[in-house]
């Protein structure tokens, strides 16, 4: 066997007809020959930080430290002053290095908020005569038949943002707030913000399959 | 049919080389005090008791006990009244006196004269005491009572006999090494018994759950080991406090239970030839809400059941056969070919022994000897004399060898009768779905979560041995050995500690596991406000949203390995005397495995294939604190390797695979390499409470008006909480953990079929900025039953009316009319998270490229909240 690629098939996504599709797991489009339904119906809500994290909102990190705060070190691991996060609520960073040479940093960071919704289905079944879709292979795309053994998430119809909000930013080091060890201060650019709320509607089905 | 001769051989007495003075006591001044007027009294001082061997055969293979003796310069005399009332009632009440004993060893002995021992013994006695109480036979020790009378139906009536017996100290000794019972009571009390003698057959009846025939008490103040055989047996001091001569110990333990049913007995085993099968159809039970059914203390924290109800029952009965293997070593082999235990617990309390409890808990195992393509599996246990370890100078070879094999069953699931897509639990003929599956649920504030349909086998050897470990001041080299090379991807099998040459041992009971086959599956989880509703329930997945855990919905593997349990943890809560729980060395190897990350009742789903789990634990405990039930994971360095990579072939074997583990599609291999010091894994009581979904807000009117939905699923539930700390070795030869660290870390690499690697180098968790490991990485798993929001076709909220989902009436609300479904609400936080980088090569041997140098994640809280239900 050489299979050797995942595809997120998103362009298989069946927004069509109905979006309830957890209701009613076998359609005509589908197939004939499924059997054991062992998947779940979920419902409930992904968030990220939607009340602060632990590093930003302990009380007890260093003296000097106000929580809902991100504090700003001197070289020596003084607190010479503090960044308030929006309404005392501190999100997650994620910061990336590409170039050990380099000294710049990639940041996502104050991520928080949620997402809800209901019915969001998983289970795995074998899709023989489903739709087709398209696979990169050797610098193209082919377009192939589904015959295969699927993990299928079933998306739920409407996601709800709840207060979802990113930046995108650069900076000269990793940790916030950290000067650089030759003294330099901690330095970040914020390049945009990107904030949601309200509701978006995403139907059908998300697969999930190895492919040749 | 069985045989039905009792078969009497199996009662003879080989006493040799006797010295039988007890026999002879009644001398002149015994004689004094007989008295003859209304039944008679025998007063017998400690004798002199030395007996060579006891023996009890069967087919030529004999269980014994040799070098028996009573000490006659330590004790008190006892005295025995006999007298036979009016109803003709034999009554006999034998007062024990003190004693103080030793058995050179108990064992077997085949028919070429293989003699091999599980033990010595060495004990010491009290004197009879009522406890204080005259009416209340519950608490005498040292007494001996037996009413035997006709119960005017021609059977043996036992009514008011009991037997109870105090130990100062009770040493079992393994070649040098000692466990040893302080303070030790044990007690059992006849309130109705009959011995009626049927054609082939001897059955115990033990009456009704009215009228309930057994009681039965243990408590042991204390349980600990010693290195020094020679320890005086009985007065060690007090547990709590500083001079306590057994010093830490594994803590209290007290079982309190009634019994009610009968025991049968037929002679002849399994095989032809001499043997007992013994058929019990008993329940225990202890439904008094004053008096836990088990209790087990540790540093004044405790593990309580109170409302224990557990019922045995088998058709074809348990055989006990002496047999021999090949080589005529002798073993004892017990054998069923069905048995069923089902338990219910209403009230487990851990932590504070006032605190909360965590709720009710019910399950049941099926056992049932199978064939599955051609490969018998059978229920059995062979114990053999002699464990794994010999002593020292190896003049001696105590211990236990275990073989052992089970088989436990569950019915196919059911298709849907009504044509769904979905199945329930299913039943074997004649049997309801409640009878005809292995489960464990949990209620949670009135609702009931199934994890149903489990099916498993296995087989394989386990040896126990008392063993003692090496100096820490100088340790092996190989002590923290790490036997995966991360450079190859190879385990050097002549790395790591005591892996075959038993080079070296820790302080305890040491377990090894031998080539222990096994495999289970879940059907699925099913919810209900009933038993009745949750079996009619279909199937749905669940299990996958414990994979946090390590706990995988469908697994096989081979164990090898040791496991050694030492008394006292690693946590003193009381912070007196010795420390009190279980503390764990390890080196353990799970090989060949196949385990699920998602799967249906039919095997398909994500199956992790080739699984080779390399673990070693210094230094782990179990302890139970104010929070639970705490697993301090010490220092642990593992490696999962899931499928491989042949540089030879550019294959990969094993790996990730999709579908049906045995021929579906394989998303490549990878390797998670784990050092961890201090890592926690604790249970408490207490599910997730209160939760705002799709907002935030502590009650329903601030979490509304952020937009969100308000649940209260109630105080009961269950809470686990994983704190991983992942260190990072250090560089500096004169750091302390230099050496401890030394060859391990955290890595993940991921091989695609052809060959390209992605690895994640050396991730590590930070305290934030300042340095420091003490937050960790937390997964938080709080578990509870709960209603919930699902929706129809048209988006209409629905709820569960006989089967099927209905829209919403006017007055309905999730809280009150949702479907009920499996709650996990899962949280994922720690203060900083730093990963060396994300490296691409071609195939895992050759040189790397940075895709990504370093990675930083700080202040971090994902939460999960979701409430699982089937699909209909």
């Amino acid at each position: 066997m050489t299979i050797n690629k995942l595809v997120l098939s998103l362009s298989t996504l069946m927004v069509a007809t109905s979006s309830m599709a957890e209701m009613e797991a076998i359609d005509d489009f589908d197939l004939s020959e499924i059997s054991g339904k062992g998947g779940v119906y979920l419902s409930g809500e992904f968030a990220i930080n939607k009340d602060g994290g632990p590093l930003w909102d302990d009380p007890n990190e260093v003296s000097g430290f106000t929580p809902g705060t991100r504090p700003i070190f001197d070289g020596a691991g003084n607190i010479v002053g503090s960044e308030e996060c929006e309404n005392g609520i501190c999100g997650l960073r994620l910061a990336i290095k590409l170039n050990e040479n380099s000294e710049g940093w990639y940041v996502l960071d104050d991520v928080s908020g949620g997402m809800s919704f209901e019915g969001l289905t998983l289970q795995t079944e074998t899709l023989t005569t489903a739709t087709n879709y398209d696979v990169w292979v050797d610098g193209g795309f082919e377009e192939k038949a589904v015959d295969d053994e699927v993990l299928k998430i079933g998306l739920p119809g409407t996601i709800t943002f709840n207060d979802f909000k990113f930046k995108f930013a650069v900076a000269n080091n990793g940790e916030f707030g950290v000067p650089l060890q030759d003294g330099t201060a901690f330095r970040q650019t914020e390049i945009f913000g990107v904030q949601l709320d309200g509701n978006i509607t995403v139907g059908g089905n998300l697969l999930l399959f190895p492919v040749d | 049919m069985k045989n039905t001769t009792l078969t009497l051989s199996a009662l003879t007495l080989a006493i040799q080389a006797v010295s039988v003075s007890a026999l002879e006591a009644l001398d002149d001044e015994t004689m004094a005090n007989v008295s003859g007027q209304s039944g008679v009294t025998i007063e017998l001082d400690p004798g002199q008791l030395d007996i060579g061997e006891i023996s009890y055969s069967q087919d030529g293979v004999a269980a014994n006990m040799r070098d028996i003796n009573i000490n006659s310069s330590i004790g008190s005399a006892s005295v025995t009244t006999i007298d036979i009332d009016s109803n003709g009632t034999l009554n006999l009440f034998n007062q024990l006196g003190a004693r103080e004993f030793t058995v050179g060893g108990v064992g077997m002995t085949g028919t070429t004269g293989i003699t091999n021992d599980f033990f010595s013994l060495r004990g010491a006695t009290q004197a009879y005491s009522n406890g204080g109480t005259a009416d209340d036979f519950s608490d005498d020790t040292g007494v001996f009572r037996l009413n035997m009378g006709d119960d005017g139906n021609g059977n043996l009536a036992f009514d008011g006999s009991q037997v109870g017996v105090f130990f100062d100290g009770l040493h079992f000794g393994d070649d040098g090494m000692e466990w040893i019972i302080d303070d030790l009571a044990m007690s059992a009390i006849i309130n109705y018994g009959r011995l009626i003698v049927n054609e082939g057959n001897v059955e115990f009846d033990f009456g009704t759950f009215d009228n309930r025939g057994l009681r039965l008490t243990y408590e042991a103040a204390a349980i600990g080991l010693s290195s020094d055989p020679n320890l005086a047996v009985g007065d060690y001091g007090d547990p709590d406090s500083a001079g306590y001569l057994l010093g830490d110990t594994f803590g209290a333990l007290s079982i309190d239970l009634e019994a009610y049913g009968t025991f049968t007995i037929e002679g002849g085993g399994a095989d032809i030839g001499e043997g007992i099968t013994f058929i019990p159809a008993l329940t225990l039970i202890n439904d008094d809400d004053d008096r836990p059914a088990f209790k087990y203390t540790d540093d004044g924290y405790v593990i309580l059941a109170r409302n224990f109800r557990g019922d045995f029952s088998t058709e074809s009965g348990l055989t006990l056969d002496f047999e021999e293997d090949d080589a005529n070593n002798p073993y004892l082999a017990l054998r069923y070919e069905d048995l069923t235990f089902s338990f219910s617990l209403d009230d487990l309390v851990l932590g504070d022994e006032n605190g909360a409890a965590l709720g009710s808990f019910r399950g049941q195992v099926l056992f049932q000897d199978g064939l599955v393509d051609g490969i018998e599996r059978k229920n059995y246990l062979h114990l053999f004399p002699g464990g794994d370890i010999a002593s020292a100078d190896g003049s001696t070879q105590q211990g236990v060898t275990a073989q052992v094999g089970w088989n436990i069953v569950s019915a196919d699931p059911l298709a849907d009768p009504n044509g769904g897509d979905f199945t329930t639990p299913g039943n074997f003929a004649g049997k309801t779905a409640a009878e005809s599956n292995t489960y464990f649920a949990m209620n949670d504030d009135g609702n009931w979560v199934y994890f149903n349909g489990f099916n498993g086998w296995g087989e394989g050897e386990v040896t126990l041995d008392l063993t003692s470990g090496p100096d820490m001041a100088s340790l092996p080299s190989d002590y923290y050995a790490n036997p995966y090379n991360s450079a190859t991807g190879q385990f050097d099998e002549n790395v790591g500690y005591d892996r075959e040459n038993k080079v070296g041992t820790y302080d305890g009971l040491r377990i090894d596991f031998k080539d222990l086959r096994g495999e289970y599956s879940f059907s699925g989880v099913t919810v209900g406000t009933s038993e009745e509703e949750a079996m009619d329930s279909p199937y749905m997945g669940g299990t996958e949203l414990l994979l946090a855990m390590e706990v995988f919905p469908s697994y096989s593997f081979t164990l090898n390995g040791n496991l050694t349990i030492a008394p006292g943890g690693q946590i003193n809560s009381d912070g007196v005397g010795g420390t009190q729980g279980l503390t764990l060395n390890g080196d353990l190897r799970i090989t060949d495995g196949d385990a699920a990350i998602t799967v249906d009742e039919f095997g398909r789903g994500v199956w992790l294939t080739g699984v080779t789990y390399d673990l070693h634990m210094r230094g782990a405990s179990i302890d139970v604190t104010e929070d639970g039930l705490t697993f301090n994971k010490g220092l642990t360095w593992s490696t999962i390797q899931v499928g491989q990579y042949n540089s030879a072939t550019g294959e990969i074997e094993g790996g990730i695979i999709f579908g049906s583990r045995d021929d579906g599609d394989n998303l490549g291999a990878f390797t998670l390499e784990r050092l961890e010091d201090g890592t926690t894994i604790s249970v408490a009581s207490g599910g997730a409470g209160q939760v705002c979904i799709g907002g935030s807000g502590s009650d329903a009117t601030s979490c509304g008006l952020d937009g969100g939905r308000f649940e209260d699923r109630g105080d009961q539930g269950l809470t686990i909480k994983v704190k991983a700390k992942f260190a990072e070795a250090p560089t500096d030869v004169n750091d302390p953990n230099y050496y401890r660290y030394l060859g391990k870390g955290n890595r993940f690499s991921w091989t695609q079929e052809n060959g390209t690697t992605l690895t994640l180098d050396n991730f590590s968790t930070q305290d934030g900025p300042q340095g420091g490991n003490d937050y960790g990485l937390n997964i938080d798993l709080a578990l509870d039953v709960a209603r919930t929001a699902v929706r129809d076709d048209d988006g209409n909220l629905v709820k569960l009316v006989n089967g099927e989902y209905v829209p919403f009436s006017g007055t309905d609300s999730i809280a009150e009319n949702g479907p009920l479904g499996f709650a996990v609400f899962g949280r994922v936080h720690f203060k900083q998270l730093n990963i060396d980088g994300l490296k691409i090569a071609a195939t895992p041997d050759s040189t790397p490229q940075t895709l990504i140098s370093q990675i930083i994640v700080q202040n971090a809280d994902i939460q999960a909240n979701l409430t699982a239900t089937p699909i209909r």
